[in-house]
């Protein structure tokens, strides 16, 4: 049974479906991109270097043309032009005019995304106060320092008041002050019902404001659904077996191994994988065995056998892992589209 | 629509107001236009400060216009100013397509081709600026110190904008292509270069047609001259070529000259013409008289003259030959001359606006 689609993804304010962009030389981006993000939702986009996050983010900002790209964005095809009135966007590394002062910054493309005079002074006034920035407002971006150039980018991101706001890394260059208030911001579009789609490698952060997450690999979405049902999915029990003083851990092993009573694949470095009956997977790292399920009775008949050959069992946990856990054991043992398509599918 | 245009108009102006190179040329067109003060002409010649040149009222006039013609519109606006204007707007598209500079514009709700189209004529705007004042000044100082109130000289203004458009749309297509500035800069003065060689090699091989026509033609009359052909005892004529001969020596030359000048006059037509263009001011500067007397030259430099290596030519016939040339020049249509030179770039700005609308950044 296909799992329950969360409300706010009835609607969706990105909609993305077979997205491909393939650069000169053949080089594959994007390799069928699918992504659903909802209205009001927080999202994030992860994934390491290379793995065509930018890409997809700029086909969405039309500052990159999709080789074939399906799907909407607010409800208008991709690369809908008008469309972009109702966004805001925030570039990785961007470059403001160096002449213009902060206030002509967000004034300029507060009129670029056709804001009429008086809301554009006003909102931009109102959002130099937001982002901190009012001090130095009339100052030359010139003079500006990096974290005072991604506040007023921020700012210039919701200047023209979008319904969905794009931000790729955000928080790049801000000092930690600055962060708490970029995240507070981003908390504050979420209470007004707006849609902000974050492009970042700042895994903690993202986990603690996004609803949602995908993760990229080599052009495929590897993982998407929201954190806690992509947590609670991958979550597992950890068995840590005693050893007494003098004990020879590499002796031990071969006895642990045997007692688990797995299918065992051949040896991957320090750690040993294997699937147990019902096709469970486990895998033996130093002492502790990792059991891949959420079901405590799976554990059972594992715990019975080490103790049955006489080891002794000094922890059984539950552990959900971390945005960075599951980031990790994603970007590290993808083999895109062959053993993560079971879990690319939204959750 | 027009909030976005205003927008970028507004941005283009602060940006030229932010270079110090706008404002130096700005303050230079001012000085070299006043400097011009220091020369006036009165009912008697000319004035240079405290010194006076007598001449005739309508010979000084004549001196006068020319003089700032040459100097400051020939001199000041087409080359040291357009090259300054050249250096101050390079770097206007290199700066727009940057990584991170891009990216803004195109994710607003402005279409590529607008965007480019409206940062393109915006970019006129600093030649644009700095003509208006040359030529405010300069029909202000005409009118006092030249005695000549000249309204003719405003069209200065379209004239100027449509040559340096010229150089700003291969400015323009090179930022396009190469994505630097220094680049694209140095390949615009080298375009630039090759121009106005076309543009001056033409009209000079078009001159010596008519030169070798108008000599050709003389030694023919002289052929029918018997006196020309009976000199008794002369015997170094019998070595000589005949007067014919020689004709028909001047006519396989001037055709030759006429074929080249013919792959010129071709290759001009389809390619900016940087020196006609402004050359064109001087139709409505100068009277047609002015220019015909401006032809006529000082009696010590009458006479027959040798070129060397070539047949001796009649100072009549070169002097003919020069008021054709002028008169062809002069009579070739703006249609020609403008008209094609903004096909020209019309075709190559649409290339590079069509290569900055598919281009991913």
């Amino acid at each position: 049974m296909p799992p329950p689609v969360p409300p706010s993804l009835t609607i969706a304010a990105i909609d993305l479906s077979d997205v491909v962009k393939v650069y000169p030389g053949r080089v594959h981006a994007l390799q069928g991109i699918k992504l659903r993000v909802g209205i009001g939702e927080v999202f994030g986009l992860l994934g390491p270097n290379g793995a065509g996050k930018s890409t997809l983010v700029k086909i969405m900002m039309t500052v990159v043309r999709a080789t074939r790209a399906h799907g909407t964005i607010l409800g208008n095809p991709v690369g809908h032009k008008p469309t972009l009135a109702r966004i805001g966007y925030l570039p990785e590394n961007h470059r403001f005019p160096r002449y213009l002062t902060g206030r002509q910054v967000l004034e300029f493309f507060a009129a670029l995304a056709k804001v009429d005079r008086p809301t554009r002074k006003r909102r931009s006034g109102e959002l130099l106060d937001v982002v901190g920035m009012t001090p130095w407002a009339d100052a030359k971006i010139s003079t500006y320092s990096k974290g005072m150039l991604q506040r007023v980018g921020i700012a210039q991101a919701l200047v023209h008041d979008p319904d969905l706001v794009v931000l790729d890394e955000p928080t790049d260059g801000v000092d930690p002050v600055g962060r708490r208030d970029v995240l507070a911001v981003i908390g504050s579009l979420r209470g007004k019902g707006k849609t902000v789609f974050i492009n970042s490698h700042a895994l903690s952060e993202l986990e603690s404001i996004c609803d949602r997450v995908a993760i990229l690999v080599k052009g495929h979405v590897a993982l998407q659904g929201s954190i806690d049902a992509l947590t609670v999915a991958r979550q597992r029990y950890e068995i840590e077996i005693g050893s007494a003083p003098g004990d020879d851990i590499l002796s031990l092993r071969p006895r642990i191994l045997l007692a688990i009573g797995a299918t065992w694949n051949a040896p991957d470095g320090p750690v040993n994988r294997g699937m147990l009956d019902g096709n469970i997977p486990v895998e033996l790292d130093s002492l502790v065995v990792r059991i891949g399920t959420t079901h405590a009775q799976d554990v059972q008949p594992l715990i019975d056998r080490l103790r049955g050959a006489g080891h002794t069992i000094r922890r059984v946990q539950q552990v959900r892992p971390s945005l960075e856990d599951l980031f990790m054991s994603t970007v590290t043992d993808a083999k895109p589209g062959a053993a993560l398509a079971p879990v690319a599918r939204a959750v | 629509m027009m909030r976005q245009t205003l927008a970028i108009f507004v941005d283009a102006y602060r940006d030229l107001n932010s270079r110090k190179l706008f404002w130096v040329t700005l303050v230079l067109s001012g000085v070299f236009v006043a400097a011009f003060v220091l020369l006036g002409v009165d009912d008697k010649g000319v004035q240079f400060a405290t010194r006076h040149f007598d001449m005739p009222k309508t010979q000084a006039v004549y001196m006068y216009k020319y003089i700032f013609r040459l100097a400051v519109i020939g001199i000041w606006l087409t080359w040291a100013a357009t090259i300054l204007a050249l250096i101050s707007t390079a770097g206007i598209f290199p700066d727009l397509i940057a990584g991170g500079s891009i990216d803004l514009y195109l994710s607003k709700p402005l279409s590529r081709a607008r965007l480019f189209a409206t940062r393109y004529v915006a970019g006129l705007t600093f030649v644009l600026l700095q003509v208006m004042v040359v030529t405010l000044g300069g029909f202000l100082v005409l009118g006092w110190r030249g005695q000549t109130w000249l309204p003719q000289l405003f069209l200065a203004i379209p004239i100027v904008i449509c040559f340096f458009s010229y150089l700003f749309g291969i400015c323009v297509f090179f930022d396009v292509l190469t994505r630097s500035t220094v680049a694209a800069l140095l390949l615009t003065i080298g375009t630039w270069g090759l121009l106005a060689g076309v543009d001056m090699l033409e009209p000079f091989l078009l001159n010596q047609y008519n030169i070798f026509i108008h000599e050709a033609d003389r030694l023919d009359a002289d052929a029918d001259d018997p006196s020309e052909l009976s000199i008794p005892g002369n015997k170094s004529k019998l070595s000589m070529p005949t007067p014919s001969e020689r004709a028909q020596t001047a006519r396989d030359i001037a055709g030759r000259i006429k074929v080249f000048q013919r792959i010129v006059y071709g290759i001009k037509t389809i390619t900016p013409k940087t020196t006609d263009t402004t050359d064109l001011l001087s139709r409505y500067v100068f009277t047609d008289e002015e220019v015909e007397s401006s032809l006529n030259p000082p009696a010590r430099q009458r006479g027959a003259t040798r070129r060397e290596g070539g047949p001796p030519f009649d100072d009549q016939s070169a002097k003919e030959a020069s008021r054709e040339s002028s008169r062809e020049y002069r009579g070739r249509s703006i249609a020609w001359v403008v008209g094609t030179s903004l096909v020209f770039e019309v075709v190559l700005v649409t290339f590079a606006g069509w290569m900055f609308c598919r281009r991913d950044y």
